[in-house]
């Protein structure tokens, strides 16, 4: 049963037929092997060059041929599309992974060429590689007649024979997708521990200040605040990895944790509770069974995303930017006596405009809207001792300190007084 | 200016032409440290920036570290100080999974100048291997490296492996690689992280006879 279903997924005919007609196009060497290294099929003509057979009959050739292979091939496998490398004896070849079903099968290996014109260093590298050789004089007079291939050519080729690889064995759009977005991942992770490593930054490898950064990403999706809610998630992710040394299960929770309070922040921002919730369980019943740490990382990002667009309902797009002003005036004007007639004068509409299209994004007025940053500011600034509930309120532009407890008090559910003291 | 030029025909995968470049360099009497870290590991690092987006080799970064390895050839021969000796051991090597040496053949060509006995065991290193190469040897130092952040995991599986084994006292563990700082090499259990192979260097010229002689004790 199983023989018959891979069978119809790769059948062997096809893609001998379909080789053979990749090699007489290109006019490069390319043989099938499994995943031992071991070759099942050579196309097109079958003879491998005169370099090739010589090393191979020389005393372990064909083993260290085949050990050279499988490494390639698991390589090529690993990262899922071709891997070039150079073998133990010293030729340029590239390994085009065969990947059904997520399982590797083997590679198609092509070249056997070199990529340069064989020069003095080359005949110096040729000689250490083949340490045991006999006679080496015969070893140099072969590989002056190896094909030389340009790195440009060789790339089209694999290229080429990648495609070839995946239309034969059906491999579907989706999980190349899927793979992309993985490796995206990696990528941000590396990225984002580079750029702290160059400026210095310090190490963070405690949860004190990893609760904090998820804290300050929270207030971000509170305000909508789509760039720096990114930002901050990226590197939430980036001190998750490192902290937890890419443990998944930990990482499952962590992510678990995120996506609900991000969740309950959104509803905070304006958005939908019905249908924020729906996507949280939505995605609860995704993450299950996940099994690689890159791909939680890519999925919260997926949710987080989610939710935000669920606090923007981007109906109206040209309105949008109008909004999306406002609230950036309002993010570094907040400190200031601010009225709805500032913004609006600032961006050149009127307050009745203003306040409409508000009220149709962000389902808030902007009074709403200035009130909550003066807010989220003041709880910012509470947490350092040396500021007492009077200079905040007025440092987030109160007028008033008892209409500043009266606000907080509504939003945060205790006064500042009782805040302040119960973070000490 | 001979080390602009010795970059340059790294980028463009020239081999014969690094090597003329680097003997001219050497000639005009530059030390073969200068030439290896403003000529050849420039010339590399200019590569991997431009290739940092890529998963795997691409055939110009294969071109281009040919190119590096033949100017190493000249100047490898003129690192090594073969006259000092330190009973120090050093156990070096990628973590399983990672492929790339070039950044470990670097360290193990400034660090072979402090005289310590060097094993590598080269790319791809289960932690089994490293821990029973460990048990073996007994060195006084454990070098490990990963480049990719898929990898990187690896080297808390290694020092794992060597608690079990009850052989990671008395062991300095130097973690190093891209994705690493130091707070990951913390976080793992690790000793210490270097930046980049001169300032592993660095370290161990100070400090190598200290940790000999509080392995000794």
């Amino acid at each position: 049963m199983r023989k018959t279903f891979e069978a119809n997924l790769l059948d062997p005919n096809y893609l001998e037929e379909i080789l053979g007609s990749f090699h007489n196009a290109t006019g490069l060497h390319i043989e099938a092997i499994n995943n031992e290294g071991a070759t099942f099929s050579v196309l097109g003509e079958l003879e491998r060059s005169d370099f090739c057979r010589y090393i191979r009959c020389q005393p372990e050739g064909e083993k260290k041929c085949q050990d050279s292979y499988k490494r390639a091939s698991l390589e090529a496998a690993k990262w899922e599309e071709p891997y070039f490398f150079r073998c133990h004896a010293g030729l340029v070849i590239w390994a085009v992974p065969i990947t059904i079903q997520g399982v590797s099968r083997g590679s198609i290996i092509c070249g056997q060429v070199l990529m340069w014109e064989p020069d003095h260093f080359f005949f110096q590298e040729l000689k250490k590689l083949n340490v045991g050789i006999k006679n080496f004089e015969e070893l140099k007079s072969k590989a002056c007649k190896l094909e030389v291939v340009s790195p440009a050519r060789s790339q089209a080729a694999a290229d080429m024979l990648f495609v070839v690889v995946n239309h034969i064995v059906k491999r579907n759009i989706n999980s190349l997708a899927e793979i992309d977005a993985t490796r995206l991942q990696q990528q941000q992770i590396r990225r984002e521990i580079e750029e702290r490593k160059r400026k210095n930054l310090p190490d963070i490898s405690d949860y004190d200040t990893y609760l904090k950064k998820e804290r300050k990403f929270l207030r971000y999706i509170r305000l909508g605040d789509r760039t720096r809610a990114n930002q901050t998630l990226q590197s939430l992710l980036t001190d998750l990895y490192t902290k937890t040394v890419g443990d998944l299960e930990t990482v499952k929770v962590r992510i678990l944790e995120l996506a609900t309070l991000t969740s309950r922040a959104a509803v905070e921002g304006g958005a939908n509770a019905e249908r924020i919730m729906m996507h949280l369980k939505e995605f609860n019943k995704e993450i299950e069974g996940i099994e690689r740490v890159e791909k939680f990382f890519y999925k919260i990002q997926h949710i987080v995303e989610t939710f935000l667009e669920g606090i923007f309902t981007l109906a109206d797009k040209k309105h949008l930017a109008i909004v999306k002003n406002a609230r950036d005036f309002i993010m570094e004007h907040y400190a200031l006596p601010l009225t709805v007639a500032d913004v609006a004068e600032h961006l050149f509409v009127s307050t009745s405009h203003l306040s409409r299209l508000f009220r149709e994004e962000l389902d808030c007025t902007i009074n709403d809207y200035l009130t909550r940053v003066r807010v989220e500011q003041a709880v910012e600034m509470m947490k350092k001792p040396e500021f007492s509930v009077a200079q905040v309120s007025k440092a987030v532009g109160f007028q008033n300190q008892s209409y500043f407890s009266k606000v907080f008090r509504k939003y945060i559910g205790v006064t500042p007084l009782i805040y302040k003291n119960s973070l000490y | 200016m001979v080390f602009l030029a010795i970059i340059k025909s790294i980028i463009s995968g020239e081999a014969e032409n690094t090597m003329a470049l680097t003997k001219q360099a050497l000639a005009q009497g530059f030390s073969a440290e200068s030439v290896l870290e403003k000529g050849l590991i420039a010339g590399m690092d200019r590569v991997a920036e431009k290739f940092r987006e890529q998963r795997v080799m691409v055939p110009e970064v294969l071109m281009a570290s040919r190119a590096m390895h033949a100017g190493l050839s000249l100047v490898e021969p003129l690192l090594k100080d073969s006259d000092k000796k330190i009973a120090a051991k050093i156990v070096m090597g990628t973590v399983a999974g990672d492929l790339h040496d070039i950044g470990l053949s670097l360290v193990k060509m400034l660090v072979i100048s402090t005289g310590a006995e060097i094993i590598n065991l080269g790319v791809d290193v289960t932690p089994k291997k490293f821990a029973s190469v460990v048990r073996k040897e007994k060195p006084h130092i454990l070098m490990m490296s990963a480049l990719l952040t898929t990898t990187m995991t690896v080297m808390k599986e290694v020092i794992d492996e060597l608690e079990l084994m009850g052989i990671r006292k008395n062991l300095v563990i130097i973690v190093g690689g891209a994705p690493v700082d130091s707070g990951y090499a913390k976080t793992i259990g690790a000793d210490y992280y270097f930046e980049d192979a001169f300032e592993v260097r660095v370290f161990l010229e100070e400090n190598l006879a200290k940790i000999i002689s509080r392995k000794s004790r």
